[in-house]
């Protein structure tokens, strides 16, 4: 039993690797799409973009 | 109307939050070589034991979330801004995926030491219960039929919800069941060797750095949402 938890620690670490990597894209995509509401809200306000 | 996408201003690289993004991932990394290879196998339940390196750190970040739900919705309910609304709502969803998470790890658990995947003893049916409370907090939002309306709902949901969590966390003490009594912190015979404690402070660490990364995550596409929803009704 002992001998199989190296793999299963390599098994969910890279796992947890490939979750993160996804968590952080969607992150900077969040983060990006979040930036370009606001510069069409404040073009809305000013009338920029009419 | 057209909209202009073209103004990008300049952006920072790197912020605060991807340093907690790489932080959370190379922790966590560390907290599974803990789990699985560092800390020693328990002499009684053997290697399943280890579940406890997992099951109660997302327990404790599930009465973390629905305690911030009760925060935020009081909060709500007092200063009329969606802003608290917003962060009761992530925290309550989140709540929700590490409660699943304990009932899942929890029946792994007790399949081979208590014999059954399932009992309906205290613990378990109040977890059950919180589980149901707050998947029916999160349906308010998706049926009501105004969000003002509905911000309040769950506000109201998310303060009298959060009467079982301590319900939950005494059960058993009040009860009879198969559940164990706190291991830290829950009387005389609750120990843990120092390696086993130090797993254990490790992983409730990281997890609690996991949350608060997704939480914040989770708020911002929330106000995405609802600055979308705004410049659509306009």
């Amino acid at each position: 039993m002992e001998d199989n938890f190296g793999y299963l620690f390599a098994g969910f670490a890279i796992g947890w690797a490939v979750f993160m990597g996804l968590a952080y894209w969607i992150y900077r995509k969040v983060a990006r799409v979040g930036q370009e509401l606001e510069e069409i809200r404040q073009n809305r306000g000013t009338g920029a973009d009419e | 109307m057209a909209i202009s996408l073209n103004v990008r201003s300049e952006r920072k690289k790197f912020g605060l939050m991807d340093v907690l993004f790489a932080l959370t991932t190379i922790l966590m990394v560390v907290n599974l070589y803990l789990i699985f290879l560092w800390v020693p196998k328990e002499a009684v339940q053997g290697n399943v034991q280890r579940i406890f390196y997992l099951h109660l750190p997302v327990a404790w970040i599930s009465y973390l979330a629905f305690f911030l739900v009760f925060i935020f919705s009081a909060l709500h309910l007092r200063k009329r801004n969606g802003k608290w609304d917003r962060w009761a709502h992530s925290c309550a969803e989140l709540g929700v995926v590490f409660t699943s998470v304990t009932i899942v790890s929890g029946i792994i658990w007790a399949k081979p030491i208590f014999g059954v995947w399932w009992t309906w003893d205290a613990r378990l049916t109040t977890t059950a219960l919180l589980w149901l409370i707050y998947v029916g907090y999160l349906m308010v939002g998706a049926y009501s039929e105004s969000p003002e309306k509905s911000s309040r709902l769950r506000a109201a949901m998310g303060i009298l919800g959060f009467v079982v969590v301590p319900i939950n966390y005494l059960s058993v003490y009040l009860w009879d069941t198969v559940h164990v009594e706190p291991i830290i912190g829950g009387g005389e015979e609750s120990f843990l060797s120092s390696e086993m404690y130090t797993t254990l402070m490790f992983s409730l660490f990281t997890f609690t750095l996991l949350f608060f990364v997704l939480l914040k995550v989770r708020v911002m596409l929330r106000g995405n949402e609802e600055v979308a929803a705004e410049l659509q009704s306009d």
